[in-house]
């Protein structure tokens, strides 16, 4: 054997048994999970939005509503699953042998293996998920911690985080946390037998599959929103949440209400007939008398329009007319001989009201 | 003969199996994945990349990986 390779040779023999003193001295524990407030929020959002489409009888956005709510309730139960587990059972220290195996058929996967500190860091290879490039990142186990938490740091190296949150640099990373989904009951055994090749080799395949129905952030919505009205991408900045349907929509598809000045989208917008003002469910509706779309300013107490109002008033003076009045024969055949005024309801000059 | 298998999958545990002499990898894998396909696990003996026809001896250590495997 030549003395470079028994250098090497040496050198890996090292660092095993640094790392199993490392394993066999754990005592620090590690940090509890923290709890999945974000996904709890993200319920209780949907929720809402849901509650308030059915109310209005919006059957779009209740739709669009409640896949969200079911996607959101899936996050929320496997993040509240990874913290609730069982206390793992005492991590057992393999022997140096099986940790220079296991370091070395990490090195043939995938190159790069440290020990930094108490970590033993495995870099994998860059990261594509539905041809969305992710870039490389590093796998962080910390040989000294132990509890129910992973003991592991997901740290990406060139970080492409999503726009919503700088903190998600992968559908399942967040804050370096990694939710490990259905790979957790048998990470957490690799780690607790020391199988510290089985154990890498599991992190990397959660970060190398793409889960859609359970991501802090799905890849559709990683650079950007799309527009609920258009379905175009919108960059950061450039969005309006609806204040009606709490719809996203781009700046190109939002309006606003005119009396109170809320944000809007194209299906909770409405033009008022009489004076062409976009008004929103809350700050207008339907003439009683015609049914089309009227603003409160527009509308009397009655809730009819100008033009209805106007027809109302007309009609009224004919019938208080004096039949024996000889001015009022004289008006009355004045009024026989005008045009008749048009009617609304089968001449509507706008489009209908929404609901 | 006596091997070490590990099952990455679903539990992820590691036992000691009995099995025959002359078993390959391939009819291990039939026996502890009936229904399943090679192809969406990784299979390796002793830590490294195995052949479905690889004839597997007494102390061999076969772990079953998942290839895809659905974070949260």
């Amino acid at each position: 054997m030549n003395s470079l390779r028994k250098t090497r040779l040496r050198a890996a023999w090292d660092e095993a048994c640094q790392v199993a003193e490392r394993l066999a001295a754990r005592s620090r524990p590690s940090p509890p999970p923290p709890l999945p407030r974000a996904a709890w929020d993200e319920v209780d959002r949907w929720g809402e939005r849901l509650q308030l489409a059915r109310r209005r009888g919006w059957p779009v956005a209740a739709q669009h509503a409640a896949a969200r709510l079911a996607a959101a309730r899936r996050t929320l139960v496997d993040q509240l699953a990874f913290v609730s587990g069982d206390e793992l059972p005492a991590l057992q220290g393999p022997p140096p042998c099986e940790i220079l195996r296991d370091l070395a058929a990490l090195r043939d996967d995938d190159g790069e293996v440290v020990l930094d500190g108490d970590e033993l860091v495995v870099v994998t290879p860059p990261i594509e998920l539905d041809a969305f490039a992710l870039g490389p990142f590093q796998i962080r186990l910390d040989l000294a911690a132990v509890g129910p938490a992973l003991p592991l740091r997901i740290v990406a190296v060139d970080p492409r985080p999503a726009w919503s949150n700088a903190g998600v640099t992968h559908p399942h990373v967040s804050d370096e946390g990694l939710c490990a989904g259905a790979g957790l009951v048998p990470l957490q055994q690799a780690l607790a037998a020391g199988r510290l090749l089985d154990a890498f080799t599991i992190v990397a395949r959660i970060l190398a599959t793409y889960n859609a129905g359970s991501a802090y952030v799905a890849l559709d919505d990683w650079e950007g929103i799309r527009c609920d009205d258009c379905a175009a991408l919108a960059v950061p900045g450039e969005t309006t949440c609806c204040e009606a349907c709490f719809a996203d929509v781009c700046d190109e598809c939002a309006t606003s209400c005119a009396p109170c000045g809320d944000g809007l989208c194209g299906r909770c917008a409405t033009t008022c007939r009489s004076c062409a003002a976009t008004f929103c469910p809350a700050c207008g509706g339907a003439c009683a008398a015609c049914a089309h779309p009227c603003c409160e300013a527009c509308c009397d107490d009655d809730r009819r329009c100008p033009t209805c109002r106007a027809e109302a008033r007309a009609s009224n003076e004919e019938r208080n007319a004096d039949p024996d009045d000889g001015s009022a024969e004289s008006d009355s055949v004045e009024t026989a001989h005008a045009p008749p005024a048009a009617d609304p309801r089968t001449t509507p000059a706008g489009p209908p009201v929404r609901p | 003969m006596p091997i070490l298998f590990i099952n990455n999958d679903g539990a992820g545990f590691a036992d000691r199996l009995e099995i025959a002499a002359g078993t390959t990898v391939a009819a291990l894998f039939r026996q502890q994945v009936p229904g399943g396909r090679p192809s969406d696990y990784l299979i390796r003996v002793n830590r490294q990349p195995a052949a479905a026809d690889q004839v597997l001896v007494a102390g061999d250590r076969v772990s079953l990986t998942p290839t895809k495997i659905e974070g949260a």
